[in-house]
C-alpha cells in the first residue's frame, strides 16, 4: 500500500500550499480541515495530470511534483499559521468519533480486495491498466475500443490517478486502489467540515454535519468515478456558494475532468449563479471550462464519440417525451434505499423551505438543473431505457444528495437559530 | 479479484494463464460453452478485457447471438473456457483444468 499512501502524501504536499495561495479573505486561513480537504483534491488533480504531461517514470514525475510543491509553499509562505480553536464539546467529540469510525470502516471495506465493480473492469481500471502497459496515453486503444462500456469519450482523471500510483510503484497492482476512494471521501468530508465550521461557527454543528454526510462521501462503488466526482462536485458547489470562486471553479473543472456529468454541472452552476443574482461570478467560472478543455479538444480530434450524442438524438428525445411512462416506470422500479434518509430530507426541506429558497438559491437551482440534465440524458439514450436507468439512476442521485443534504442541514440550523429568540419571546 | 468472475469458477485463473502465454498485440478470441450473448457469453468476454490488457480481445459472438466470423479471422489465439472448440487452422497449445488455449497454425 506504500505507493498508494505515497500518492496521497504527494497530493497533500502539492495541494495544500496551492490551496493556501488560492484562499480568499472570506475564508480564514486557520480553517485547517478546509485547507487540507481542498489541498488533497487539488493535489490529486495535479498528480493525475502528471502522466498526461511527463514521461511515465517516477524519476521524472516525483521530482517535478516536489519542485511544484516547493514553489507553491514558497508562494504561500507568510500566511498565518493555524489558529487556536475552542475545545470541542463532548457531543462534538461524539460526532467526530462517529465520523472517524465510519471512515475507518469504509477504508477497510474499500481496501479489503481489488475493485470488483464491472465498470472498473471494463472502463476505469481497464483504461488505466491499458495505458500503463504501454506507458503512454494510448489514443489508438481508445479509438479502437469495440466494447461500448469502455466509453473512450469519458474523461481520464481517474484512470490517470490509477496510473500515477502505478508509476510510483513502477508496476501495476490493483490490490489497494480502493485507497483512492478513501482519499476522496476524506477530502470531501474535510471540505464539508471546514465549510460548516466557517458557516455555523459551531464545532458541534460542523461535527454533526460531517458525521451525517459520511454515507454520501463514502460511495460504495469502489474503483468507479462516482466517489471522485461527488468529492469534486460537492466541494466545488460548497466553495462557490461561499464566494470562493477560484478554488470552486478549479474543483468544478476537475469534476468535469472526472465524469462527463461534470460538464453539465458547469452549465448548471452558471445558471445557479444567475438565479442567485450573482451573474457577475459566472465569468469567474472560467477555470472550470479551461481545465477540461484540452481533453475535449483531444477527444474531438480523435473522434471519440459520446454514445448519448450518437445520431438521432432529437428523434429519441421526441420519442421518449411522447411516451414518458417507460422512463417513469424505470425510475420508479429502482430502489434508492435509505428510506429514513429521504423522509428526513423531505421533512427538513419542508421545515426550512423558506430559508432554502431565499438563501440557497444557487445550490438548489444548480442541483435542479443538473437533475434535469440527467433526465435529459435518459430521454436521449440510445440504449434500452430500463437497462440504462437500472444501472445508473442510484449512482446519479448520489451526485446530488451531499450538497442538497448539506444546505438542508445548514438551513435547519439557521432556521433554528432564527426561530429560537422568537420562541423565547 | 475473484469476485467478479465468481459465476464462472476457474475463469480468472484461465485468463491469467492465457495472459502469461500470449504477448502484447495478440488478437484473442473468447470461446465459451454458451451460444447466447446475454446468457453467459458476454459475462466472460467483457471480464476478459481487464486481465488481458495489451492484447486485443475480440468476441466470437455478437449481441444478437450471431457468430463473428470476421473476428475469428482476425484472431491468432482463442481462449476457450470449459469447452473444446474445433476451429480449422487452430491447434491446442495448452490445456488446463478449466480451459485451453488454441493458436493459429502457420
Amino acid at each position: 500500500m506504500i505507493p498508494e499512501l505515497s500518492a496521497v502524501a504527494l497530493a497533500l504536499a502539492v495541494g495544500i500550499p496551492l490551496a493556501s495561495s488560492l484562499r480568499v479573505s472570506a475564508s480564514p486561513r486557520d480553517n485547517v480541515s478546509l485547507l487540507t480537504g481542498e489541498g488533497l483534491l487539488l493535489g490529486i488533480g495535479i498528480c493525475a495530470a502528471m502522466p498526461a504531461l511527463l514521461p511515465w517514470s517516477r524519476w521524472f514525475i516525483v521530482p517535478v511534483l516536489l519542485i511544484i510543491a516547493a514553489v507553491f509553499a514558497w508562494r504561500s509562505a507568510g500566511s498565518s499559521p493555524p489558529g487556536q480553536h475552542a475545545s470541542p464539546s463532548r457531543w462534538a467529540l461524539l460526532f467526530y468519533a462517529l465520523a472517524l469510525i465510519a471512515l475507518i470502516g469504509y477504508a477497510l471495506y474499500a481496501t479489503v480486495a481489488p475493485p470488483p465493480e464491472y465498470d472498473y473492469l471494463t472502463n476505469w481500471g481497464y483504461k488505466a491498466k491499458a495505458f500503463f502497459e504501454v506507458r503512454y496515453l494510448d489514443w489508438q486503444f481508445l479509438r479502437q475500443a469495440t466494447y461500448f462500456n469502455v466509453h473512450p469519450d469519458y474523461p481520464l482523471l481517474l484512470p490517470l490517478t490509477y496510473d500515477f500510483i502505478a508509476i510510483l510503484r513502477n508496476g501495476w497492482s490493483d490490490a489497494h486502489l480502493g485507497v483512492v476512494n478513501v482519499a476522496f471521501a476524506t477530502a470531501s468530508l474535510l471540505v464539508i467540515h471546514g465549510a460548516a465550521l466557517e458557516e455555523t461557527r459551531s464545532r458541534l454543528a460542523a461535527a454533526f454535519i460531517t458525521a451525517a454526510l459520511v454515507p454520501f462521501a463514502a460511495t460504495p462503488w469502489i474503483g468507479l468515478a462516482e466517489g471522485p466526482f461527488v468529492a469534486f462536485a460537492t466541494s466545488a458547489l460548497l466553495l462557490i456558494r461561499r464566494g470562493n470562486m477560484a478554488l470552486g471553479a478549479i474543483l468544478l473543472g476537475l469534476a468535469a475532468s472526472t465524469k462527463n456529468e461534470g460538464l453539465a454541472l458547469i452549465v448548471a452552476a452558471a445558471l445557479g449563479l444567475i438565479c442567485a443574482r450573482r451573474a457577475r461570478d459566472v465569468i469567474r467560472l472560467w477555470p472550470a471550462v479551461a481545465i477540461p478543455l484540452p481533453w475535449l479538444i483531444a477527444r474531438s480530434l480523435h473522434s471519440l464519440v459520446t454514445d448519448i450524442a450518437a445520431g438521432g438524438v432529437i428523434a429519441r428525445i421526441v420519442d421518449h417525451l411522447r411516451d414518458p411512462m417507460p422512463l417513469i416506470a424505470a425510475i420508479a422500479s429502482v430502489s434508492l434505499g435509505k428510506p429514513l434518509l429521504w423522509i428526513a430530507l423531505a421533512i427538513g426541506i419542508a421545515i426550512a423551505s423558506r430559508t432554502l429558497v431565499t438563501r440557497e438559491r444557487f445550490v438548489i437551482v444548480t442541483l435542479a438543473v443538473q437533475f434535469a440534465c440527467y433526465i435529459g440524458a435518459y430521454l436521449a439514450t440510445p440504449f434500452d431505457l430500463s437497462w440504462h436507468v437500472t444501472w445508473s439512476w442510484e449512482r446519479l442521485v448520489t451526485h446530488l444528495t451531499p450538497a442538497l443534504t448539506y444546505v438542508v442541514l445548514t438551513s435547519l440550523i439557521a432556521w433554528h437559530g432564527a426561530s429560537e429568540p422568537a420562541a423565547q419571546s | 479479484m475473484a469476485l467478479p468472475y465468481s459465476k464462472m469458477p476457474g475463469a480468472l485463473a484461465l485468463l491469467l494463464e492465457v495472459r502469461a502465454r500470449t504477448k502484447p498485440g495478440d488478437v484473442i478470441g473468447i470461446a465459451v460453452p454458451f451460444t447466447k450473448w446475454d446468457q453467459g457469453y458476454s459475462y466472460l468476454y467483457t471480464r476478459a478485457l481487464y486481465p488481458l490488457t495489451g492484447r486485443v480481445v475480440v468476441p466470437l459472438l455478437d449481441e444478437h447471438d450471431r457468430p463473428r466470423a470476421d473476428n475469428l479471422a482476425r484472431a491468432n489465439v482463442v481462449a476457450a473456457y470449459r469447452c473444446e472448440p474445433h476451429i480449422a487452422g487452430f491447434a491446442v497449445v495448452w490445456r488446463g483444468r478449466d480451459g485451453m488455449l488454441l493458436r493459429r497454425t502457420p
